[in-house]
């Protein structure tokens, strides 16, 4: 047997191996694009059936308090907390978090909202950066600022949640929109299930979209590819990835941008980590752990409508650092809750939600690579056919074209959220382009997340700011 | 091309057998993919691609057929409504006498989505007057009859418009048992604002319903009927645990009954603390002296919520004999018990304020520092967002 045989077979072996990989991945889309389907439908016929005002008279309905960081949002800080102020809630109290902003923020704050010192009792659950004051609005008394040195966003969040007073509380970034009945859909489940942890609600892109004072009034799909193809994939995540995980109990990410937690569960599990890149997802999984281990509540789940807008990033440079460290953040996550992976202590989300994370997810841009490549290679130094790498690329093309169109079919069929025709067909234009360039590029972005990740670089610097005050042991007036 | 490709597969198997073990399932699958239904593979996979990509056609010929079809539909629905609003709208103020036979024309889904609409936006005389045109619509003849259908989609709307508007005092109290679980919230919402027209007892079990809403708007329900509600509900209470309990105590808060007491104190032991919560602000809601002595009990209990409950409910009740008990729990290792301990004391002016200095001299650092801190605070200053 010569050394070219052994090659060529090894060449066999890899492809059959792509192939196996690229069957069992996909059956998963398959499934959870069943699921998500019937998972979709019983949530429109629930929302359709009631009416999602009847919280608003009632006294039952829990306290929610919004966490909203910002640093060096001077500019639309106003407009983000009037929309906040104008949400639809019995029982709600907004703390914004002025992260040691360099512009004016807190000034605008202070100038906009009518703000007053607000003595409080500081004894934090969680260590942060030193609070420099609490300031309470004179024209919206439920509404706090914290203003306090700079930290980072996970360093806001936690200032935040030790102030907050809810039973609920709900993470937001500074630059997303909510829809004003978003808290009320929210928090439904939540008086369903007692064993309900946290819930994220469904974003979708404000790019193209027209927004007056804070609300978004007409929904449209950009003209523009990054910001297109990004639709087309946020609407595939939200719609059916995420919804597809909900019966089986495989949630477990919750975005940034809109996620509504239990606060005693986050502050009995030390809030957000520091030194995390992918804070989101690691909050998700050691709260989902906790309850595992504690026999507490661990479920996570998504909701369908869709109750947030958030900007995407529309030039390459940006979103291949936001995608690089979004699987950064993936990468590390993962590694630091490897004890759940194949664990059958945690039940689904040990023996299939772990691995498929890691194989499918966080693997998925080595394998296709490999895939690639070795096809490439096996056919200058073996006989490898590139007709059937055409083929086999065309079926994979096919298929995630298929999936993304019953997506957006599902959308039709509930949400309608792009009501014109041109926008649909803006929608199958992008769908249709995303493989098309896009996806390599993507392959390339969380490529580079993973190098970062297994060599510990990337923005860490400015994620291990270290020295914080170990104040729980000091209360102060602030 | 096929020749060559053959040729290959052959060549392919053969040394696939020599290389290793794991070659053997290999080679098996890439058989088995090979030679499945006499075809090639490449002929597998581009029947595949192209049923897939049939499959795409179909889906975006539906996409569009289907958003030209809701357009449709929307628009017609859009005049639909514009008309029906301007209708009501000029027979609310008496402009257009010939409102009714035109109102009547407008398809019924329409006509429910704007007297619901209305129904939400007016009161006192005006809402009657809506319910006067409701009737002269025969809209509520037909909800009536709705409310006996066998379907749910027709009941539902039914009970919406009754619930919001008013009427229906022959039907809905029977709906109040609707299998449908949006049915049956409707009937209860309707019951809170009709309470003469709903007997108690037949509310109370939707206190102990699984689901939060409906929990929830039959507090509100209960909570409506005032003093009539007292009496089935002490003896509901004296029935219940878990989450009826908890509904059943958060109603009795809303109403501030003291005869609710009594009943209610079999809460002290209920295994749930949100139960034991809901009764400690009953307690201090009710401002008895019998509730006096089991909040001070709730403040020793083995939940940080029900401590802290407990805590306010006695700086409100400003019950000096508590004093002692709350500079104790100053030193509680739960953050927010400590703090409602603290802030009670602050809250209960002289002893309280007193028992604050002694504390903040104490050698206990923790109890000390937290004293120091509250007495820092100024007299006017608001502690909590939520007392």
């Amino acid at each position: 047997m010569t050394f070219a045989d052994v090659l060529h077979d090894f060449f066999i072996v890899v492809q059959i191996a792509s192939i196996l990989y690229f069957a069992l991945a996909n059956s998963f889309y398959g499934i959870t694009m069943i699921l998500a389907t019937r998972e979709v439908r019983r949530a429109i016929v629930e929302s359709t059936n009631e009416d999602s005002y009847l919280l608003l008279g009632t006294r039952m309905s829990p306290t929610i308090t919004v966490l909203a960081p910002a640093y060096n949002e001077a500019g639309t800080i106003e407009e983000s907390i009037r929309s906040l102020l104008g949400l639809h809630y019995p029982e709600l109290e907004i703390i914004v978090v002025n992260d040691g902003s360099k512009d004016e923020t807190l000034d605008v704050l202070r100038d906009r909202f009518d703000l007053i010192p607000e003595p409080r009792l500081y004894e934090p659950d969680i260590p942060t950066k030193a609070v420099r004051g609490v300031y309470r609005s004179r024209t919206n008394p439920d509404m706090l600022v914290v203003d306090k040195e700079n930290g980072g966003k996970a360093d806001a969040l936690n200032a935040a949640l030790n102030l907050a007073r809810g039973t609920l509380v709900c993470a937001i970034d500074a630059d997303t929109i909510i829809t004003p009945d978003a808290l009320l859909r929210m928090v439904r489940p939540f008086l369903r299930d007692p064993k309900l942890l946290a819930a994220g609600g469904t974003l979708r892109i404000v790019n193209a979209c027209v927004v007056r004072e804070g609300w978004v009034r007409e929904s449209h799909v950009s003209r523009r590819p990054l910001p297109g193809i990004q639709t087309v994939e946020y609407l595939r995540a939200f719609l059916f990835g995420r919804m597809g995980l909900n019966p089986i109990g495989g949630n477990l990410v919750i975005s940034g941008a809109f996620g509504l937690f239990r606060r005693d569960a986050v502050l009995n599990t030390g809030g957000y980590a520091h030194d995390s890149i992918g804070e989101d997802m690691e909050l998700v999984m050691r709260l989902r752990r906790a309850g595992k281990e504690t026999n507490g509540p661990d479920r996570v789940i998504s909701i369908p409508d869709p109750v947030a807008w958030t900007e995407v990033p529309s030039d390459l440079r940006t979103l291949g650092k936001q995608r690089a460290r979004w699987h950064q953040g993936l990468g590390e996550s993962l590694s630091r809750h490897k004890r759940m992976f194949m664990n059958p202590r945690y039940g689904l989300m040990g023996t299939v939600i772990m691995p498929y994370f890691t194989i499918v997810e966080l693997l998925a841009p080595v394998i296709e690579l490999i895939g690639i490549a070795s096809i490439l290679i096996g056919h200058f130094v073996s006989n490898v056919s590139l007709v059937w790498a055409l083929w086999f690329f065309l079926f994979a093309y096919a298929y995630g074209l298929f999936l993304t169109l019953m997506t957006i079919l599902l959308d039709e069929l509930t949400f309608r959220m792009y009501p014109r025709i041109r926008d649909r067909a803006l929608l199958l234009l992008w769908a249709t382009a995303e493989y098309l360039g896009y996806r390599q590029l993507t392959v390339y972005w969380r490529l580079k997340g993973l190098i970062r990740w297994m060599t510990g670089t990337g923005s860490w610097g400015e994620m291990k700011r270290a020295g914080f005050k170990s104040s729980t042991e000091e209360p102060q007036v602030v | 091309m096929m020749q060559a490709q053959r040729g290959r597969t052959q060549s392919q198997q053969q040394t696939i057998h020599a290389f290793l073990p794991l070659a053997f399932g290999v080679d098996a699958l890439s058989r088995f993919v090979r030679n499945f239904g006499g075809l090639e593979t490449t002929d597998l996979v581009a029947a595949a691609v192209f049923g897939l990509l049939g499959g795409c056609a179909v889906i975006s010929f539906t996409l569009f057929a289907h958003a030209l079809y809701r357009q449709r539909v929307d628009r017609v629905r859009d005049n639909h409504l514009e008309r029906a609003r301007a209708l009501l709208a000029g027979g609310l103020i008496g402009e257009n006498s010939t409102w009714a036979s035109q109102f009547r024309k407008i398809p019924r889904a329409v006509q429910h989505q704007v007297m619901v609409d209305a129904g939400r936006a007016l009161a006192g005389a005006d809402r009657d007057r809506l319910i006067e045109m409701a009737g002269e619509t025969d809209l509520l003849s037909l909800a009536e009859r709705d409310c006996h259908s066998k379907l749910w989609w027709h009941r539902l709307p039914a009970a919406r418009l009754f619930a919001t508007i008013g009427g229906g005092t022959a039907v809905m109290p029977s709906l109040l048992d609707d299998p449908h679980r949006s049915v049956r919230i409707e009937a209860i919402r309707w019951a809170e604002k009709n309470p003469s027209h709903v007997q108690v007892p037949s509310l109370l079990p939707h206190l102990g319903s699984p689901d939060g809403i409906e929990r929830a708007v039959t507090v509100m329900a209960v909570a409506a009927h005032r003093d009539a509600a007292v009496a089935p509900l002490a003896s509901f209470i004296t029935s219940q645990h878990g989450l009826g309990l908890q509904a059943a105590l958060q109603a009795a808060e809303a109403i501030g009954d003291p005869a609710l007491i009594a009943p209610s104190l079999a809460a002290m032991d209920d295994e749930a603390p949100p139960t034991r919560q809901a009764l400690a602000r009953f307690l201090a809601n009710v401002a008895s002296p019998a509730g006096e002595g089991p909040l001070m009990v709730l403040l020793r209990d083995q939940s940080s919520e029900v401590r802290v409950s407990a805590a306010r409910g006695l700086a409100h009740l400003r019950i000096a004999a508590a004093v002692p008990m709350l500079a104790q729990l100053m030193a509680d290792e739960d953050r927010d018990s400590r703090h409602a301990a603290g802030l009670a004391l602050r809250a209960m002016g002289g002893p309280g304020l007193l028992t604050l200095r002694r504390v903040a001299h104490e050698p206990h650092p923790r109890r000390s520092r937290l004293a120091k801190a509250i007495l820092r605070l100024p007299a006017d200053a608001t502690m909590e967002a939520h007392p």
